[in-house]
């Protein structure tokens, strides 16, 4: 050995370009969005063809198709912002189940309970303005709205706390015992929702102003639904701006990868972990309301119903990110709708096709919190 | 970067005068007080060592056992930093005569490779850096003391020095297996502590115990005076510990950035630090906005190693920082947790490459299936091949 000790051959990180494969894989699930839109229209343009999709072979099919595709542009165009509102109100409601699951490896079916805990507590608010919804006043109809709004997340977000509490910490680490005590949880709450507010279905008509329909292009597009996509794009950027800028939100992906290093840095994750079951609840109770307001009528058992829905979404997503709940739940929404329309007795099937089809792409969801691990 | 050489250089002006004045106080026959003797943190190491001198300060004539800790550390603990200035003279304190101590230092003199101009903040090339930093071949003769060690009468011995954590008759269990056994040994207020054993010995969870992600069936944990045995592990980083975990513990979807942010408790990274970490692993530069997830594994070690030093800790647990490593990169490591030492932390290594140790460790703890088989100064296991044979299962002179 030299007096100069070991020598190390000069290296420096090459910087190969990369395929166009490589590159482009980290916008596949954004580009799926536009994508399926993309789809839905050609598909409804198929339909629209008077001899069906088979006329395709006529020497006219180009202008035909042509023609098509500008004749069902509106009805696309409705069905486009309905799919992508009912996305905004999945992502609202899935958003919180994602980072549950992710940050604190809690399978939470008590997810349910919080959203039809939000619907009813925000209906009951509304309910008690009748002067403010009847209206119609821009103003005074947003006020009701909001001031539903912020009950409905204040309640569900006390439920959640109280849940966290006494159902989920002491089932931390046994996912089966999770499963089974939070559905436990979310029959009880369900039941007990029956026994305060009346085992039949509440009708409710949303505030005059949210009512209308705007005529653009000549599409139909409800103003509620506007609303919706608005206050889910809200939603989204106000998380990812949280947890990309904030320490909180370091915290908190740094927790979906490893609980025990951030513990070990200083941090007590178990704060962390209620608060964000908190905003979860919270934010499935505000989109419980959505949901209230965009059906009409509001049930006990909605919450178990639009679960399942709500899961599909966090596992197309991939667990743990947002973004990928996001991006699922607009997928979700915008399937759901052009399959109802072109196909409806399909659309059972729809989501579930989507999500089989997304698994067998890439087996943990789309874009996965801890996939660079 | 102007501003950092001068505080260097005036740091290390600051502590050669400092030396100069207690080697002065020295000769002039003030006596030391023996509490402040640390002896493994000074053992002699210089070629300049006088052969005529025992390593007295192994043996302290003083009261042994936890008696001086607690006024030292009202002196030592609360100055733990490089910036005060009793505690820096420390590395004079050795045994050997007054006149020849300052030829004693060259380890704690150590200044950055090219006299203080610090390479790496301007050089971002990985193997310039490793290979300016000290050898670990060339330096081996100089580790040897000229003094035999005697080895086989220091078990337990109690130190001397001032006291930062201690673990007494800790007994740690995984799920049905007895992992630790009645383990108990000191570590001092600085300087590196070196936890070595064969694999399974029980290293890793020593300092998982140590850092609170595992509870031990019984003893207690006392860091800096206070029982931690029994705290949460952000109570206990709180406290003051960094921990570098054996599978790095990196978060692969944030970026580097991010990594060394989180690490940050306090606030922003200080200029300096941050401007020392890019000097010694110009690694974290180049890839700063990266996500941690794509560094290769050595990047990535030195990523956990980074984290760990991104503000100033009074102890730092270290789990095998060179396990797969390249020499290159080894050196590296080495130099970093050397200049941890130099800022007056304490450190407690787990590794198995004996070579990083005997360059590194002051003291060494030897584990044997969950108990403590030995624990004495460094020099003492480096140069008895017997030992290390014994303890380690391997010889490094006849290998």
């Amino acid at each position: 050995m030299s007096a100069g000790g070991p020598q190390a051959p000069v290296h420096l990180p090459r910087f190969e370009a990369e395929g166009v494969a490589a590159r482009i894989a980290p916008f596949i699930p954004a580009g799926l969005v536009p994508l399926v839109a993309l789809v839905g229209w050609i598909g409804m343009a198929l339909s629209e063809l008077p001899a069906g999709p088979a006329a395709i072979t006529d020497a006219n099919a180009a202008t035909a198709l042509w023609s098509a595709f500008g004749s069902v542009f509106p009805t696309w165009l409705t069905l486009s912002l309905a799919g992508l509102a009912m996305g905004m109100m999945f992502f609202i409601m899935a958003s919180g189940l994602t980072l549950v699951f992710g940050l604190m490896d809690v399978i939470n079916f008590g997810h349910g309970a919080f959203i039809s805990l939000g619907a009813f507590v925000g209906v009951s608010v509304l309910a008690a303005l009748p002067g403010w919804t009847r209206t119609p006043d821009l103003a005074l109809n947003l006020a009701a709205v909001g001031l539903a709004a912020l009950a409905a997340t204040v309640a569900a977000g006390v439920l959640g706390w109280g849940f966290e509490r006494v159902i989920v910490r002491p089932a931390y680490g046994a996912h089966l015992k999770q499963i089974l005590v939070t559905m436990g949880g979310l029959i009880v709450i369900e039941e007990l929702l029956r026994v305060l507010w009346g085992p039949s279905e509440i009708f409710l008509a949303r505030p005059q102003m949210l009512k209308g329909v705007l005529t653009w292009g000549g599409a139909a597009l409800e103003q509620y639904r506007l609303v919706a996509v608005g206050l889910g794009l809200v939603v989204f950027a106000s998380m990812s701006l949280v947890l990309r800028r904030t320490r909180i939100g370091l915290i908190v992906r740094a927790g979906v990868e490893n609980c025990e290093m951030v513990e070990a840095l200083g941090y007590r994750l178990s704060r962390v972990f209620v608060a964000v079951f908190m905003a979860g609840s919270a934010l499935a109770g505000l989109g419980g309301l959505m949901w209230a307001l965009y059906q009409e009528h509001v049930t006990a058992q909605m919450g178990a119903e639009l679960l399942v829905l709500v899961f599909i979404v966090v596992i197309i997503g991939g667990l743990g990110s947002v973004e990928g709940c996001f991006l699922a739940a607009l997928l979700v929404g915008l399937t759901q709708n052009y399959v109802a329309f072109l196909a409806p007795k399909l659309a059972l099937i729809s989501t579930i096709s989507l999500m089989v089809a997304v698994l067998m792409w890439r087996p943990s969801g789309m874009m996965p919190a801890s996939r660079l691990r | 970067m102007p501003e950092d050489d001068n505080d260097k250089v005036r740091l290390r002006v600051d502590r050669l005068a400092r030396a100069m004045e207690t080697a002065r106080m020295r000769a002039g026959g003030v006596a030391p007080k023996v509490a402040d003797e640390p002896p493994p943190l000074a053992a002699p190491r210089g070629p300049g060592h006088a052969s005529g001198s025992p390593p007295a300060d192994d043996r302290p004539a003083g009261p042994a056992g936890p008696a001086p800790r607690a006024e030292d550390r009202g002196q030592d603990l609360t100055a733990h930093e490089a910036d005060a200035p009793k505690t820096d003279a420390e590395p004079v304190r050795s045994a050997a005569p007054a006149g020849q101590r300052l030829i004693l230092m060259p380890d704690q003199l150590y200044a950055p490779p090219d006299g203080g101009d610090w390479p790496g903040s301007s050089n971002p090339d990985l193997a310039a850096e490793a290979s300016s930093a000290t050898p670990l071949e060339a330096e081996r003769p100089l580790l040897r003391p000229a003094v035999p060690a005697t080895s086989s009468a220091t078990v337990d011995r109690p130190s001397a020095a001032p006291v930062l954590l201690s673990l007494a008759g800790v007994s740690t269990d995984i799920g049905p297996y007895h992992i630790l056994d009645d383990v108990s040994f000191d570590v001092p207020v600085r300087g590196v502590t070196m936890l070595l054993g064969r694999n399974g010995a029980g290293k890793t969870t020593t300092l998982r115990t140590i850092m609170g992600l595992r509870q031990p069936r019984s003893g207690h944990i006392r860091f800096d005076g206070e029982d931690i045995s029994g705290w949460p592990a952000h109570r206990i980083a709180r406290a003051g510990l960094g921990y570098v975990p054996e599978d790095m513990g990196i978060f692969g979807s944030l970026s580097v950035a991010e990594n060394m942010i989180l690490a940050a408790r306090s606030g922003p990274i200080p200029a300096d630090r941050l401007d020392w970490l890019f000097s010694v692993f110009p690694a974290l530069r180049t890839f700063w906005n990266a996500p941690a997830g794509t560094l290769s594994g050595g990047q990535k070690q030195m990523l956990a190693v980074a984290r760990a030093m991104v503000e100033r800790r009074r102890l730092y647990l270290i789990d095998e920082p060179t396990k797969g490593l390249a020499p290159a990169i080894m050196a590296t490591l080495v130099k970093a947790i050397r200049d941890l030492k130099l800022q007056g932390a304490a450190v407690l290594l787990v590794e198995q490459n004996f070579a990083v140790a005997r360059e590194l460790g002051d003291r060494c703890v030897v584990l044997d299936d969950g108990r403590v088989a030995w624990s004495g100064s460094m020099t003492a296991i480096a140069d008895d091949p017997d030992l290390q044979a014994r303890l380690l299962g391997f010889d490094l002179e006849r290998t």
